[in-house]
């Protein structure tokens, strides 16, 4: 009878607890394609998570190791790759935005110094409302992943 | 029923058994069907053209003759789609090395803009992806020629942050010749290693 009652105000307990905030926008997964030799540019990839309750909109990205940094597309269509900037990527809420290999992708221009896989870059994406995401990309040299290579 | 039409019919039967045997027979044989890959029905040949490797060599018809061959075209400008194929068509080699030599399959990358993409430009990209790699560079025209036999596009884009330089818009399939340099098969994308590297394997059985 003891052990019930205890049970029952454990489960109450936790029932009546107010649920977690869902956690801030995140970087997730960054990895940066080391430049093969005589690129001028590479290109990187992340998925950005919203778990929050209101949609984000990235606008802006940035590094201390490039001179610039866009948010680009490619779109396939009857074969043909075309690469496209996109001025903003709208996380919606409680979603995510992938960017991989062949589809969504950061564009990098100028690199400011050697980098090799096993580096890692400090990127900086700038939102819509004023706010910040900050996250870390794993130089790789590769493929579709940090797995394939 | 008459003798006639008796010894008619049982002739039709006759005929339609042996029909049928073939038309088993036939399918019984007939290899599996590549999974992606489209097989041309018959391979077509490619028009003469002259274009240079990134070793400076001249490069044409006939070095293709003796292997298979895939054949990407693309440039060096390229940071997506570009290095994302040579990764995967080097992990379709590594998954084709328990082949004999002369079934593996050579890897071409021909430049579409030949203006940037001088043979030394190649000769320091290409075989970063695989050392085996040969990249293709040139004359337009003789670009050109060879782009219009496969069926594949590309045109110039100016970037549109208003940047200096372009970007090239291009088919991204890959394309199999064979060891008498004609168009065997097309891949379209996605490009998935294990999907290519199978469906060459297929190929190599119907046409090897």
């Amino acid at each position: 009878m003891r052990a019930t009652l205890l049970l029952t105000a454990t489960l109450l307990a936790v029932a009546c607890s107010p649920s977690p905030e869902p956690g801030p926008p995140s970087i997730e997964g960054a990895w940066i394609r080391e430049a093969p030799p005589g690129a001028s540019m590479t290109a990187g990839y992340m998925t950005v998570e919203n778990p929050g309750g209101k949609d984000i909109e990235l606008v802006e990205v940035r590094s201390d190791d490039f001179e610039s940094i866009e948010l680009h597309v490619t779109v396939t269509e009857d074969g043909v790759a075309r690469m496209r900037r996109e001025d903003s990527v709208v996380v919606p809420a409680g979603g995510s935005v992938e960017f991989a290999p062949g589809g969504r992708h950061l564009m990098l221009f100028g690199q400011a110094r050697p980098l090799a896989e096993g580096d890692s870059v400090q990127l900086v994406i700038g939102l819509a409302d004023g706010t910040e995401l900050r996250g870390t990309a794993a130089v790789v040299r590769g493929g579709h992943d940090h797995h394939d290579h | 029923m008459s003798r006639f039409s008796r010894y008619g019919i049982l002739g039709i039967v006759a005929i339609l058994a042996a029909g049928l045997g073939a038309a088993v027979a036939h399918y019984s044989r007939m290899p599996e069907a590549p999974e992606r890959a489209l097989l041309l029905n018959s391979p077509r040949a490619l028009p003469a053209f002259e274009l240079v490797d990134h070793h400076e060599n001249p490069f044409g018809a006939a070095r293709l003759n003796g292997r298979w061959t895939f054949v990407f075209f693309g440039f060096t400008h390229c940071p997506d789609v570009c290095p994302t194929t040579l990764f995967t068509l080097n992990e379709v080699v590594r998954q084709l090395e328990d082949l004999p030599e002369d079934k593996r399959p050579a890897v071409l990358m021909v430049s579409v803009d030949p203006n940037r993409d001088t043979p030394e430009k190649l000769a320091s990209y290409v075989p970063y992806f695989n050392p085996d790699f040969l990249g293709l560079t040139g004359d337009m025209p003789q670009i050109l020629s060879l782009t219009k036999a496969m069926g594949v596009a590309f045109t110039y884009t100016p970037r549109d942050d208003g940047a200096e330089g372009y970007a090239v818009d291009h088919t991204a399939s890959l394309f199999l010749l064979d060891p008498n340099g004609r168009l065997a098969a097309i891949f379209g994308t996605p490009h998935a290693a294990g999907e290519i590297a199978g469906d060459y394997r297929i190929i190599l059985e119907n046409r090897g």
